[in-house]
């Protein structure tokens, strides 16, 4: 083909380039051109001298690539050079090279979407339990708040450890692929060779900070570790918070907003409090409402005592029961408690679910 | 040559070739080839990276034969990179002579 012809293609394959790096090349390319015609060269002996227009696309969309790769490791970049090495529009030659290592690049890619999922779930988790670790313990029973928020941070840690190795890893690749490049282009300086020289040494580059990252990553994946140990022995050792008697457990209910429950209780000959033993409290807590609690210690024989909880937001709890409401009388009062009525007003319907069965005293849910 | 050794001096042996005059891309490619047996295209994204890095500078001057053409000239950066190199160099072929001399002394 002619010159213009030749050119035209090449132009026409580097359509992945920017404008200004296009034109530069093809600035380059017709200087060589005529410059080879200059020695008496033939069109047909020019063009095969600098390669076909597909080779020498496939070589900038490679180089292209690659210099992505050291720019942005991620994802993204290490699917577009694994796609463009399996389709072979990288450099003539260059693909059986590439080839185990583009397979490793879609496992790391598949790592390193997974890792982004765990990560955000990580940090989601995290940012929760450190805004509420009462969230935790309620999701988690037994579990004490501190573990609870300690196993998220230590979930974020390692969600962000492994974006960070991930990131790491197609940084590795990324050298991997150009030392290959380089070994396999060892004769493009002959005549004889059609390769090109992609790389020969960016030695004055300023040193790569990959090695400090890998020292960071590893670093934050022994904090992560660490955390999670601690965590789990903090889970196995320290014995889940009990209330001095949990008679009544509400594991799910729904309420509209300006709902109130009323909690009575019946007491008959309580004893008041002496010395080191605490009076006798009826406290009603109802999660994300004010707390009421009423000391029955100045209460004595058949008397109703009203905890009013009033629930700001309309609130619905199903699919993930929680221990919602609960009700408390001390060990050494439960004798002194012989009933207790939950009211539900407005609508509001609770379950309720007793622990442990043997402390419990009488129920009795009316519902206005 | 072997290959390798070309690879390693290429950069050295462009940036040389631009320490005391700025020259257009061709003129270095026809340089280089009169010493060093080279693919004439190699010459082009060796000089694109070296741009890249800031080792070399670039403009247009008018040109008699037509369009303006690209000139390229050392960087301050390059010239620091040169210099180090030529040193790097010297000291590498003064080992492998003294190297090769006491080989050759020892089989004679």
């Amino acid at each position: 083909m002619n010159r213009d012809d030749y050119l035209a293609r090449i132009d026409e394959r580097l359509r992945f380039l920017t404008d200004p790096e296009r034109i530069d090349i093809r600035s380059d390319l017709e200087e060589l051109y005529e410059g080879l015609r200059a020695r008496g060269m033939t069109d047909a002996q020019v063009q095969s001298r600098i390669g076909s227009p597909q080779t020498v696309a496939a070589e900038y969309r490679l180089s292209e690539h690659l210099d992505r790769l050291d720019r942005y490791p991620g994802p993204a970049t290490g699917f577009r050079i694994g796609l463009a090495t399996l389709s072979g529009q990288v450099a003539r030659g260059a693909t059986f090279q590439l080839f185990g290592l583009v397979w490793l690049a879609l496992a790391l890619l598949t790592f390193a979407a997974a890792a982004v999922v765990i990560a955000a779930a990580a940090l989601a988790a995290g940012a929760i339990a450190g805004y509420d670790p009462i969230v935790t313990t309620l999701a988690m029973p037994g579990i004490p708040p501190v573990s609870g928020a300690l196993i998220g941070i230590a979930a974020a840690a390692a969600g962000v450890g492994l974006v960070l190795v991930s990131r790491l890893a197609m940084r590795g690749l990324s050298r991997a692929i150009r030392e290959r490049l380089r070994r396999r282009h060892t004769d493009a300086m002959t005549n004889h060779d059609s390769g090109w020289v992609l790389d020969a040494a960016p030695a004055h580059r300023q040193p790569s900070r990959w090695i400090d990252s890998r020292r960071a990553v590893v670093h934050l994946g022994m904090a992560a570790g660490a955390l999670t140990i601690v965590a789990v022995l903090l889970m196995l050792i320290v014995p889940a918070p009990r209330f001095p008697v949990s008679v009544y457990r509400a594991e799910s209910f729904e309420l509209d907003r300006g709902t109130t429950i009323e909690i009575r209780a019946h007491a008959v000959d309580v004893r008041i409090a002496d010395g080191d033993v605490p009076a006798a409290r009826l406290t009603a807590e109802l999660r994300r409402t004010f707390l009421q609690s009423v000391d029955l210690s100045a209460v004595s024989g058949d008397t109703s005592v009203v905890v009013e909880a009033r629930h700001r937001e309309g609130l619905s709890w199903g699919i993930n029961p929680k221990p919602l409401l609960e009700v408390q009388i001390p060990a050494d009062q439960q004798a002194a408690v012989t009933g207790l009525v939950v009211v539900l007003t407005g609508g509001a319907e609770i379950d309720i679910r007793t622990v442990p069965p043997e402390l419990r005293p009488a129920l009795l849910v009316e519902r206005r | 040559m072997n290959t390798q050794w070309k690879k390693g001096i290429l950069d050295m042996l462009v940036l040389a070739m631009l320490e005391r005059t700025d020259r257009y891309g061709f003129e270095l490619v026809e340089l280089v080839s009169r010493h060093v047996e080279i693919a004439e295209r190699t010459i082009y994204p060796l000089l694109k990276r070296l741009r890249d890095e800031g080792l070399v500078e670039t403009y247009l001057r008018e040109s008699s034969m037509g369009a303006p053409r690209k000139y390229y000239r050392l960087a301050e950066a390059g010239r620091t990179y040169l210099n180090e190199m030529k040193a790097e160099w010297k000291e590498m072929r003064a080992a492998v002579d003294a190297l090769l001399e006491e080989a050759a002394r020892e089989q004679g």
